[in-house]
């Protein structure tokens, strides 16, 4: 009884702590986007060039999976924070010279994360009711056709969404950024999963439930339909297959066990994150810092080293300070530069710098189609969380107020870590670039130049706009995999995809870039401001 | 050397004021900013500091107002926050270097100007460890370091004293004594001690109003007879509470020593005793809580 009470507070007051911030309005307005995307054909749920016509069921089932496939991956990404939030505001440690133990804090946040992703998921379940209305191709309206999915489909995902987030958060390794991006790569894997291993068990989002609904439907209802299926963002118009009016997943046992295991996957999931997790204890969180490839989770008091380590005779102050002459306030921005060269690149083990230089030798030595192609992909994701700190690392450390009441700011400090974050990309790419300028390719080198203004760029508007690293990791994860790596022409910002048209994209970054600066600069000047 | 506040006034989201007209105006010397926690002390600090802005009012430097020309003020300032963050995996060298950096100082004074700092505040000895490391006490000597780095001709520190040893106080204290010639320090704290070792003026604030200014002396002269000593048993002493305002107290084989605010002796045996700011600290702000009170009633 006791137990469910403490989990009960705990989820209670994250809960309320989540929704009342600003934050919480802006995860529903992404949630009310995500239904006017489904509802206005944005995103829509094809077989082949076809779509069903908008039955209860069919808005059910690709409103619910726009829920476990767009709420998991950015949802994970708004939740991942509730332990964090507790080790920033120090309430973690009253919490840990409590009783408390583990468990039932974990079970707490899971729940609060868990609510708040099923109020994006009701939001959606309220925006495919509207649609069937508005779209008025099936009036009958079949309320347990349409929100079945969501019970069944969306709320195990969002329960292993949150555990996900929660387990990531109890691993020191996990905790920061290099989580963010690893969750990039795992909901991805997730998806194709139940593809590679041919065991449609193995899919947490449910799309494989609704396919092995719809197809067979769709083969018996559509001439001519090929098996074709997919979710996506719509590029191309979809035709509506009149006749085909898909009555939904058949919720047998099996498939509901199916779904429930999930559920159960993720408490189990909470329950071994309770394993890991320091509770606070500050000489844990110090000995996973050594594994980080960033200072972002030392906690300013991490360990304590004891004062008397510097006990030397303690004189009265004798205060012989130089007095500064007014010309030595006056330097150049070169230092500062350096100084934030330093800092973006400072805090990482030996590894990370040995990898980024292995990197860098292989552009020089590798042929020139795989120098500026995975290698300089991969090249431009490994300094990613050097990139993130940039407008976010005076949040994340405390340091606005010593840093704000600095004269000169905006025209100093914010472009020598602009610079700074330009220098990291250039330096990390310059084997591509040098072997470019040697093979004449003129077009290829503006693209490379384009890519190494944009990335910081990116990086620092969204971290001055959001103030935290998290936007810019999660988003920049995800085109890097779309355009870099996976090539696609106008997302590839390397321009190695762009072919031909490789210098016509580089002039659309650069301007791009000269936009997000603008922004950033923009946004800084407002915080400078004091409004 | 001047610093005027002229009727500024913050009012937060909600309607939350947390400073009200409030005037000052300063040169050289130490200003010991009194009150008691959610006075608005650290509202008037940002203000002056210029993280954030006034809502109505305005603050002059040298008769320049600080909200059209911010990088004024900030060239020539020295800033303690109450509560302020550091990179945790640069050492203190580094940390200082980099807002040396940021300030516009360069290179050699840089140098120079951090080793005597480091000394000053007796962080030589640890000055290449990283800052991740260092205990609560060390920081904010860090912090202190950080605010004079440009030899600032305008010195805001927020309780300044706060996770210091005794030790580093009054070391602290000292530097700030010294410190004071040709520069205004506003050192705001709800220590008195503190304020009463190293302030030249002072400034008690309360509900976001300026309540008293001037000199020490001059707050001490408010309650110079009014102070006694009386010896209760302990079971009598929250009733004396309850009669008088009881600055301090303390425990003794023949009863509680209390220490009483009063403009009469509170008991025939009473023994006056020579006021401390403390006292008048406390009897300042009970009398204008009970104007307050008064006021609110009418």
């Amino acid at each position: 009884m006791r137990a469910r009470r403490v989990v009960y507070a705990i989820a209670r007051a994250d809960f309320l702590e989540r929704v009342r911030r600003y934050s919480y309005f802006v995860t529903l307005v992404f949630a009310v986007y995500l239904g006017y995307a489904a509802g206005t054909g944005r995103i829509s749920l094809r077989l082949g060039d076809y779509r069903g016509v908008y039955t209860s069921a069919w808005i059910g089932a690709m409103v619910s999976l726009v829920a476990t496939t767009f709420v998991s991956l950015v949802g994970f990404y708004i939740v991942k924070n509730a332990i964090d939030r507790d080790r920033q505001t120090r309430v973690g440690e009253i919490l840990a010279a409590t009783p408390l133990t583990k468990v039932p804090y974990l079970l707490g946040k899971f729940l609060s994360n868990f609510a708040v992703l099923v109020s994006m998921v009701v939001v959606l379940a309220l925006a495919a009711v509207a649609m069937q209305f508005l779209a008025a191709e099936d009036r009958t309206f079949h309320a347990w056709a349409l929100l079945s999915p969501f019970l069944f489909l969306a709320l195990p995902a969002m329960a292993m969404t949150t555990a996900m987030a929660l387990f990531f958060e109890t691993f020191s390794f996990l905790r920061g950024g290099v989580g963010n991006v690893l969750w990039f790569f795992l909901w991805t894997f997730g998806l194709i999963l139940p593809v590679v291993t041919g065991l449609s068990q193995l899919d947490p989002s449910g799309i494989w439930i609704v396919h092995g609904s719809m197809v067979p439907a769709a083969r018996a209802g559509i001439p001519g339909y090929v098996d074709s299926f997919s979710l996506t963002i719509a590029d191309k118009s979809v035709r509506v297959a009149t006749g085909f009016h898909w009555n939904g997943v058949e919720w047998t046992a099996g498939v509901v066990t199916q779904r429930l295991a999930w559920t159960a996957a993720a408490f189990v999931l909470v329950l071994c994150g309770a394993w890991f997790f320091d509770r606070f204890d500050p000489a844990k969180s110090r000995r996973g810092l050594r594994a980080k490839p960033r200072p972002e989770r030392v906690s300013p008091p991490a360990v304590v080293a004891p004062e008397s380590a510097t006990a030397r005779p303690r004189a009265a102050t004798s205060s012989h300070l130089t007095p500064l002459a007014s010309s030595a306030r006056h330097s150049g921005v070169r230092r500062l530069l350096v100084a934030e060269l330093r800092l973006a690149l400072k805090g990482y083990r030996w590894w990370w710098y040995a990898v980024a230089g292995g990197l860098l030798i292989a552009q020089f030595a590798a042929p020139l189609d795989i120098s500026r192609g995975p290698l300089l992909a991969f090249a431009w994701l490994w300094p990613i969380l050097a990139w993130s700190a940039l407008g976010t690392r005076e949040a994340r450390f405390g340091t606005e107020q010593l840093l704000f009441s600095c004269a000169r700011i905006l025209p100093r400090q914010f472009p020598a870590a602009w610079i700074a974050g330009i220098l990291v990309a250039a330096l990390t790419g310059l084997g591509a670039a040098v072997r470019l300028a040697l093979a004449g390719q003129t077009a290829g080198l503006l693209a490379w130049a384009a890519g190494v203004l944009f990335i910081p760029s990116l990086a620092l508007a969204l971290g001055v706009w959001s103030g935290t690293s998290k936007f810019f990791e999660g988003l920049y994860t995800a085109l890097w995999y779309v355009g870099p790596l996976n090539r696609v022409p106008g997302l590839d910002f390397t321009g190695n995809a762009s072919g031909s048209q490789a210098g016509r994209y580089a002039l659309l970054y650069l301007g791009v870039a000269t936009i997000l600066v603008a922004a950033a600069f923009f946004r800084r000047a407002r915080q400078l401001h004091g409004t | 050397m001047k610093l005027e506040i002229e009727n500024v006034s913050k009012t937060y989201r909600g309607n939350v004021e947390a400073l009200r007209s409030f005037s000052l105006e300063l040169g050289p010397g130490v200003l010991g900013l009194l009150g008691p926690n959610g006075a608005g002390k650290s509202t008037l600090m940002r203000i002056l500091a210029t993280i954030t802005q006034a809502s109505a009012g305005r603050v002059l430097w040298n008769g320049t107002d600080i909200k059209h020309d911010p990088d004024m003020l900030r060239t020539v300032l020295g800033y303690l926050p109450q509560d302020f963050g550091i990179y945790p995996n640069l050492n203190a060298v580094e940390f200082l270097g980099y807002l040396a950096a940021v300030k516009g100082l360069d290179a050699a004074s840089a140098r120079q100007r951090i080793g005597e700092l480091l000394e000053l505040v007796n962080l030589a000895d640890a000055a290449r460890r990283p800052l991740g490391g260092f205990s609560g006490g060390m920081r904010q000597r860090v912090g202190i370091a950080q605010a004079l780095l440009n030899d600032p001709e305008l010195l805001i520190v927020d309780e300044p004293t706060a996770g210091l040893d005794p030790e580093e106080r009054v070391r602290f204290r000292n530097l700030l004594s010294e410190l004071s010639g040709e520069r205004i320090v506003i050192l705001s704290t709800h220590i008195v001690s503190d304020v009463e070792a190293v302030a030249t003026d002072i400034a008690l604030i309360a509900q976001g109003q300026l309540i008293v200014h001037g000199v020490p002396e001059a707050l001490l002269a408010g309650v110079n007879g009014k102070v006694w000593e009386v010896v209760v048993p302990s079971g009598e002493l929250p009733a004396l509470r309850q009669d008088h305002l009881v600055s301090s107290t303390a425990h003794r084989n023949d009863g509680v020593h209390a220490r009483v605010v009063a403009d009469a002796a509170p008991r025939p045996d009473a023994r006056q005793l020579e006021p401390s700011l403390e006292d008048a600290y406390l009897a300042t702000l009970a009398a204008h809580r009970q104007r307050a009170a008064a006021e609110a009633a009418v």
